[in-house]
């Protein structure tokens, strides 16, 4: 990819240049293509973008309080197996 | 892996040790001073881990309670259904009882609990018949013979109109139908942040593979989106 890439290698280099892991050379490579093809630029900002609904969707805060049938069943089970540490 | 970071340096370096130890020895000894050098139960996760080991039944109740909200929650993420990730979550916590008297400590106990109830998700996931018969190929980008996008890509627009709540839960739609083989790879690295090598011992399989897979998991899901983002909103 040492002269212009082809839409084809953006997509397919796309994780590694949205993960800054490009060399400086294909970097600035990917850089030129993106500022002559429109397509690849809305790919590229799609793809970035689906990366940050994902995060967006199960940013959720933890449970305050674990469910207490769940705590009891964990701690009886302790209690009762036979193969582990007992208290 | 956010959370369980948190528990990697919890503590200053060199908060206590041998500054502590040296003042103590010119000070008049007196009742209320510590005079044993650097007790272990400085550090919460040793005392928690020595009344563990001692079989201290409060002890097991806190470690229970403080950690099964976040290891539930990496067990929806990965199985998407309430009750099975209660049962991950059980299964992951017989398996660290039994676990403990080989704990060394290297890793915080909350790092090495979620590393447990990670794998005892994907266990779940294994042994789910019939799973992962999908394939997303269609869902790929496809190139004509000189390498142009055979559907050139459109722009999302900026503001995407629907409230947060709808776009989270379409979102939530696309992830759950890709094939879990990628979905679970999207859960651990784009969710979870677990990195690429941690990501690939939890699945045991290469780091190549887990690049591979995010890769695809995340075009595949872009492809699914892609109509709706741009206002087709049927």
């Amino acid at each position: 990819m040492s002269t212009l890439p082809t839409c084809r290698e953006v997509y397919e280099f796309l994780d590694e240049f949205h993960a800054g892991e490009l060399d400086p050379m294909r970097t600035s490579a990917f850089e030129r293509h993106l500022s002559l093809c429109p397509s690849c630029r809305a790919y590229v900002d799609s793809y970035r973008r689906t990366v940050e609904l994902e995060k967006d969707a199960f940013a959720e805060p933890d449970l305050a309080d674990p469910p207490d049938e769940l705590v009891d069943a964990i701690l009886a089970i302790r209690r009762t197996a036979p193969d582990l540490p007992e208290t | 892996m956010p959370y369980p970071r948190a528990y990697l340096f919890p503590f200053r370096p060199g908060a206590s040790g041998p500054p502590a130890r040296r003042r103590a020895r010119h000070l008049p000894r007196r009742a209320h001073l510590p005079v044993q050098p650097a007790p272990p139960a400085a550090d919460p996760q040793a005392e928690l881990l020595a009344r563990l080991r001692a079989g201290d039944e409060a002890a097991y109740e806190r470690l229970v309670r403080e950690q099964t909200p976040i290891l539930l929650r990496v067990a929806r993420r990965l199985l998407h259904s309430d009750d099975e990730a209660r049962d991950a979550v059980q299964d992951a916590f017989v398996a660290a009882f039994r676990g403990l008297p080989n704990f060394r400590g290297e890793s915080r106990l909350g790092t090495w609990l979620y590393r447990i109830a990670v794998n005892a998700a994907l266990a779940r996931l294994r042994a789910r018949a019939g799973a992962d018969e999908v394939s997303l190929d269609e869902w790929l980008p496809r190139f004509v013979e000189d390498g142009h996008a055979a559907e050139p890509a459109a722009p999302w627009p900026a503001d995407a109109g629907p409230e947060r709540r709808e776009v989270r839960e379409r979102v939530r739609q696309a992830i759950d139908r890709l094939p879990e083989t990628h979905r679970t790879v999207l859960v651990l690295r784009d969710i979870e942040e677990l990195t690429t090598d941690e990501a690939a011992e939890a699945l045991g399989i290469t780091p190549g593979a887990v690049k591979v897979r995010l890769h695809r998991a995340r075009q595949a899901l872009r492809t699914l989106l892609d109509p709706w983002m741009r206002g087709e909103r049927a």
